[in-house]
């Protein structure tokens, strides 16, 4: 059994989530504090790109002004994410905690997630690489990155989604596609909501995947805090780095 | 500054850039929802690509040896769907 420190940050800025994710994994890899699991949501609701995406190319950052949305770069790979009704996770540790294949580790770290879902009543699956699926629609996507030895992997587990609404974020080659997209889109991810017919919390997602994770990975889960100096960093980092147009726009 | 939109068959989305000089590349910008580990592999290839010959088989064993020696793993594309992505732009 492996310890972990479990972290609940609650709503935050998009540029403070990213920062804080970075804090986190800066401590461990100095061994100050435990490899941790966090959960989170985002206040306001935001739009974040993956690391190799180009923002002006991704994002209407009109649009993302005009309703108060926040637009953010992460520091891992993959596609660009609305924020809105989900539970958002970091898994943060040293890289020899999973399997140093990337395919097998994110098979280790999504098995927290499908075990979380089952407890909500779904019958959810990993489909390589890096999705979550139930009945075969995407419900929660995952990213990861490998920096200072340690393994970082955050992702999103849906609550309700708005499709219609992240598209009105995002860059389509042209109108007439954009009707088009969201169907398949809608066709193609779901949320818990929709899937089990009832009204879940934030919390209550929360709790089933804190569950999910300590069962799956047989952790032992201690519940804490940011120490002060990541507190620092993190404000500092999304202050002087996420927030940061030489960030944001870097591709 | 030529450009390809190319949806990798079963893989991600490349979206490139790209400068020529003559039939080399002069400059060029790999975006898209792939993953590369590290992160900074993208950086590395975008020089390394510089000055090399825009031919298919070439740039494919150069994109090859780039990323066999530095180690680089990358998930949503290979060494041939990079090519014909930059190979397609227009």
């Amino acid at each position: 059994m492996k310890r972990f420190r479990l972290l609940l940050t609650g709503h935050n800025s998009g540029a403070m989530n990213m920062a804080i994710d970075e804090a986190v994994m800066t401590h461990i890899s100095e061994g100050k504090v435990l490899p941790t699991i966090r959960l989170y949501g985002w206040r306001p609701s935001a739009i974040t790109i993956g690391y190799f995406q180009s923002m002006r190319e991704e994002v209407d950052l009109e649009k993302c002004r005009e309703l108060g949305i926040d637009f953010i770069r992460r520091i891992t790979g993959g596609g660009a994410v609305f924020h809105e009704n989900e539970a958002t996770y970091s898994i943060i540790a040293p890289e020899n905690y999973f399997s140093e294949e990337i395919l097998e580790s994110y098979k280790q770290i999504c098995s927290g997630i499908t075990t979380g879902l089952k407890k909500l009543g779904l019958e959810a699956a990993f489909a390589p690489l890096n999705d979550i699926v139930v009945k075969g629609k995407k419900v929660s996507g995952n990213a990861q990155t490998r920096r200072m030895n340690c393994i970082l992997q955050h992702g999103t587990v849906l609550i309700d989604v708005d499709v219609k609404k992240m598209f009105s974020l995002l860059i389509v080659p042209d109108e007439k596609i954009r009707s088009k997209m969201i169907n398949n889109v809608e066709e193609r991810v779901t949320g818990i909501n929709k899937e089990t017919g009832r009204n879940h919390g934030f919390q209550e997602v929360v709790n089933a995947l804190t569950d999910g994770f300590r069962e799956a990975l047989n952790l032992e889960l201690c519940s804490g805090e940011l120490s002060p100096s990541e507190k620092e960093m993190a404000e500092r980092l999304a202050k002087e780095k996420y927030s940061k147009d030489e960030w944001k726009f870097k591709r | 500054m030529l450009k390809n939109v190319y949806k990798v068959p079963d893989g991600k989305m490349l979206k490139i850039a790209l400068e020529k000089e003559g039939n080399t590349i002069g400059r060029i910008i790999i975006n898209g929802d792939f993953f590369a580990h590290p992160e900074n592999c993208i950086e590395t290839l975008e020089k390394e690509l510089v000055g090399k010959e825009l031919d298919r088989e070439k740039l494919m064993n150069v994109i090859r040896h780039i990323v066999i020696i530095n180690n680089f793993r990358i998930f949503g594309f290979d060494e041939k769907n990079l090519c014909d992505a930059i190979m397609g732009c227009r």
